[in-house]
């Protein structure tokens, strides 16, 4: 899903309209027939643990003078408690109100004053801060995240002005885009008992009731060095990183309880759920999206069924694309996606259709895709170009230090252990036919589906 | 880190760390046999090559009575050229490892490609295959206009689109630039002949240019190059009559009426400079002071004081031949008249008094830093070197940019803010719900309101 940011200068536009933008008219393509020579280089990661539980990985790159800094607290809105949605993203925000040496909103101030940039975002499992900055201000910034990580200072006032940042931002973002509101209902019928039943930015309602006594207790509950993992890719040295790290986070205590982890299951659904909605004059043309539960991210099926996902819904020429847009034009944009996170999430497959079809014949076409993966295997030829795409964007991302960093986050936080990073080229390489189809038989079937039926408003203009 | 902050941060904040220095890549510039220039930057940091073929013909480069040709024939080229159909391309791609994407926009078309760097020569190939041979055929023309059709339906969905929308209309008047989108009609207008005859007139070496960004060897991307364009010709493209631009006078509102939209979109500002002006780099500074940092005036003011918003910001806007200066911000129905006033009493206290020095060095750093780390990938540093060949900018306009900044004092941005933001000729847009917010609009200048397909549905 997509993460929310505290502000959305630079991502803005890509992030606003992920799902439906009008198309784009870049294809992702794949590598060379044949799949060994696109492995990634690996990533030397150095790791270190201080007593206080914060884990430290950097990976060293000296080609520009730059550096990604990021901290990920394991805390996202799967975490909040009922009647609470959205707090830990509206908590992100208030991580910029100050701390002990820092006044508020005064931390990007002085990145930028550096000529760096620096944000922050919220998704189902975590909260991430980061900064890019010339690498001389390693410490500094170092001093920075420890200081807001253990002396956090909100009041009233500081409180009741950002919560109305994120109330805006919540109408910026899902209330007045066209389908704004798509992912939030499908979610809301999709999961029963899961927190995935709520997205990030969570209701008005709940960001209204929230209070400043809410914050204290989320920040000494999430907000600790035993809940953080701090990244630093590029020009800086492990050693540096290590000790400098000791010495601004290692004075940080470690609570006696442990952190609490979300233990609701969603039971398993047993038959297709299904619901229609209008979203009014906004959104003009009928849509569907359908969602199939399915495992969660760095599961064995992860990888097939990651596969499976580029094979439908990768650019242009994914079999969803082709068969929506391009053979039967009956959509004017059609994708899909894996939403894999910490815990069991969705398959989203969605079209936004064209004048004049309706939201059931998009239905009816991207399970006839669907049904074409579980009844013919896919060629060799095809899963070796898709084998190659994944793995030519994983090469694409370690360009940028930030995007490095993304990467071993993802992997050491949702996925345990930083060097998933260096083993997945070959778990996707081990890939047969014979497993995707397989997991296209095992997850896209009826008895895991919610699908959402968007109808176009009664009279159109 | 300027002094001035230093001096102000608890003396508990570490020292900075001796600064590393920003080491240039090396740039080449070659001109094909077929007369096209073509710029290189070597970047070995991973093995991806990035190919971009610019048109310097944009939609500013339509006729009132073929809106949409430049963005459908960049649309088009991918769909067949008289030897690849369009399975074929994909194929094409998918087998050098490539991502290819096209588009248009005001001032230039282009055709921009990336992929591992051994297949330089394949992907070369097929970028010169588009560009110089689509075939256009006849039933995907049909399928893309209808694309666009839809994609331009949806646009007139969103607030944000509607408000800069009309702000270009009021800015622009009868100019070319006043468009940015075709309306529904004139995407069902466009025939395939247009596109043919579009195409013909622009996509020529004599108006294009190459640049080439990542890791390859420039003498033998040139031998690439050479061979996949040799032989190209087409017609010099003269450029059009300049229109003229309307006069503003006083603040005007226009009204976009979204029913039933919970959030106002705001746009407001004035017709400005280009990237020749020699106030440029002065204005951009006070831009990023104004509203254009994150740690700006208006930030602090509206976002960070008052909570009316979760998205403000500045920013100058060029175009070849004109730009403009803009605010934004969607700010929630109640506080429209105030977040207006807090945006005119901030644009007026620029103006009047010297921004103060910390706040001059701050955005120094800002400005220079973020362009750093704009050039640090491949693709930043593509979109800043084809700023520069587009607009013909001095050939050291990167290379010198930061010492430009960083020479600027309090009275060059006093300066600037005085005479390119014009406060009190400022056009006013406001997309969102008129029986809402019609009333704080009115306080700031008589108000036109239209609807979403821009029609006048009242005016005071």
């Amino acid at each position: 899903m997509r993460p929310v940011l505290r502000h959305a200068r630079w991502a803005a536009a890509v992030l606003l309209l992920w799902a439906f933008s009008p198309r784009s008219a870049a294809a992702q393509a794949s590598a060379q027939e044949t799949t060994t020579a696109v492995k990634p280089r690996p990533l030397h990661i150095a790791s270190r643990s201080l007593a206080n539980g914060l884990r430290i990985l950097v990976v060293e790159d000296h080609s520009t003078p730059i550096l990604n800094l990021q901290v990920w607290y394991h805390v996202g809105s799967k975490d909040e408690r009922p009647g609470r949605t959205g707090f830990a993203h509206l908590f992100e925000h208030l991580m910029f109100k100050g701390s002990a040496h820092v006044a508020p909103e005064e931390l990007s101030r002085i990145i930028e004053a550096a000529g760096g940039v620096d944000n922050a975002y919220t998704n189902d499992d975590v909260t991430v801060f980061w900064e890019t900055v010339p690498s001389n201000f390693l410490e500094r910034v170092l001093w920075l995240e420890a200081d807001r990580m253990v002396s956090l200072t909100v009041d009233q006032a500081n409180f009741t002005s950002e919560r109305e940042v994120v109330k805006e931002e919540r109408r910026l973002r899902i209330e007045d885009p066209p389908y704004g509101r798509l992912f939030e209902d499908l979610y809301a019928i999709a999961f029963t008992v899961h927190p995935y039943h709520h997205t990030t930015m969570g209701s008005m309602e709940d960001l209204d009731k929230a209070a400043l006594s809410d914050v204290q207790e989320f920040y000494r509950t999430y907000y600790r060095p035993d809940n953080a993992t701090l990244i630093v890719v590029g020009d800086a040295s492990a050693e540096e990183c290590f000790a400098r790290a000791e010495k601004y986070f290692g004075g940080i205590p470690k609570p006696e309880q442990p952190v609490p982890r979300q233990q609701l299951v969603e039971p398993p659904q047993s038959e297709t759920r299904q619901a229609t909605k209008s979203y009014g004059a906004n959104s003009p043309l009928p849509a569907v999206v359908e969602g199939y539960k399915m495992p969660a991210a760095f599961s064995p099926d992860y990888y097939p069924l990651n596969l499976a996902s580029s094979i439908l819904s990768s650019g242009e020429s994914s079999r969803l694309y082709r068969r929506l847009v391009y053979d039967t034009q009956l959509a004017a944009q059609a994708a899909g996606v894996g939403n894999f996170t910490e815990d069991p999430n969705l398959f989203l497959a969605f079209a936004v259709m064209n004048q004049g079809k309706t939201a059931e014949e998009g239905k009816a076409a991207i399970e006839s895709v669907l049904e074409q993966m579980k009844e013919q295997p896919v060629s060799e030829h095809e899963l070796t170009k898709a084998k190659n795409q994944v793995l030519a964007t994983s090469i694409f991302a370690r360009e940028g230090d930030q995007q490095t960093a993304d990467t071993l986050g993802f992997a050491a936080v949702i996925g345990k252990d930083p060097e998933q990073v260096n083993q997945e080229a070959d778990r996707y390489l081990a890939v047969t036919p014979e497993e995707i189809e397989r997991v296209s038989r095992e997850y896209f079937v009826s008895a895991r589906m919610t699908v959402l039926f968007i109808t176009a408003p009664a009279a159109p203009r | 880190m300027p002094a001035e902050i230093e001096a102000a941060l608890s003396p508990l904040v570490p020292p900075l760390a001796p600064e590393s220095r920003v080491v240039w890549p090396e740039r080449t510039h070659a001109r094909l046999r077929c007369g096209i220039p073509v710029w290189l930057v070597e970047r070995h940091t991973i093995p991806k090559f990035s190919l971009h073929l610019f048109v310097r013909s944009g939609a500013a480069m339509e006729f009132p009575g073929d809106r949409g040709v430049a963005g459908l024939t960049c649309a088009l080229l991918r769909t067949g050229t008289d030897t690849r159909d369009e399975r074929a391309i994909d194929d094409e791609l998918r087998r050098i490892g490539a991502d290819l994407g096209a588009g248009a926009g005001a001032d230039a078309s282009w055709l921009s490609a990336g992929g591992l760097s051994e297949f330089s020569a394949g992907l070369s190939a097929l970028v010169a295959d588009l560009a110089r041979n689509p075939a256009f055929p006849a039933a995907l023309f049909e399928r893309e206009r209808r694309n666009s059709l839809e994609a331009v339906r949806l646009n007139r969905a969103s607030p944000d689109f509607l408000a800069l929308e009309r702000f270009r209309s009021v800015l622009f008047g009868g100019h070319p630039y006043a468009v940015i989108a075709p309306s529904e009609a004139q995407v069902e207008a466009l025939t395939r002949p247009m596109i043919l005859d579009f195409h013909r007139a622009h996509y020529s070496p004599a108006n294009a240019f190459l640049l080439a960004v990542g890791d390859f060897s420039p003498p033998r991307l040139v031998e690439q190059l050479e061979r996949a364009f040799e032989g190209w010709s087409g017609p010099d493209v003269e450029q059009p009559e300049e229109t003229p631009l309307p006069s503003h006078f006083g603040r005007h509102v226009a009204l976009v009426h979204v029913p039933g939209a919970v959030q106002t979109q705001i746009v407001l500002g004035n017709l400005a400079i280009t990237r020749e002006h020699p106030d440029w780099l002065r204005l951009t500074l006070a831009s990023a002071i104004y509203g254009g940092a994150f740690h700006s005036r208006l930030v602090a003011n509206i976002r960070e004081q008052k909570g009316y918003t979760y998205s403000a910001h500045s920013g100058l806007t060029a175009l070849r031949r004109h730009g403009y200066f803009s605010v934004h911000a969607a700010v929630r129905n109640e506080v429209v008249a105030p977040s207006l006033a807090e945006i005119f009493y901030e644009l007026d206290r620029i103006r009047a008094l010297p921004v103060r020095a910390d706040e001059l060095a701050d955005a120094q750093a800002y400005v220079s830093g973020v362009f750093s780390l704009g050039i640090a990938t491949l693709d930043g540093l593509a979109g800043q070197l084809a700023t520069l060949h587009l607009y013909e900018l001095p050939e050291d306009y990167l290379e010198t940019y930061r010492d430009r900044i960083r020479a600027l004092t309090l009275e060059d941005v006093l300066a600037a803010a005085r005479s390119h933001f014009d406060s009190a000729n400022a056009q006013i847009v406001l997309a969102g719900d008129a029986d809402q917010i019609e009333a704080q609009a009115r306080l700031f200048g008589d108000v036109q309101v239209f609807d979403a397909h821009g029609k006048l549905l009242s005016s005071d």
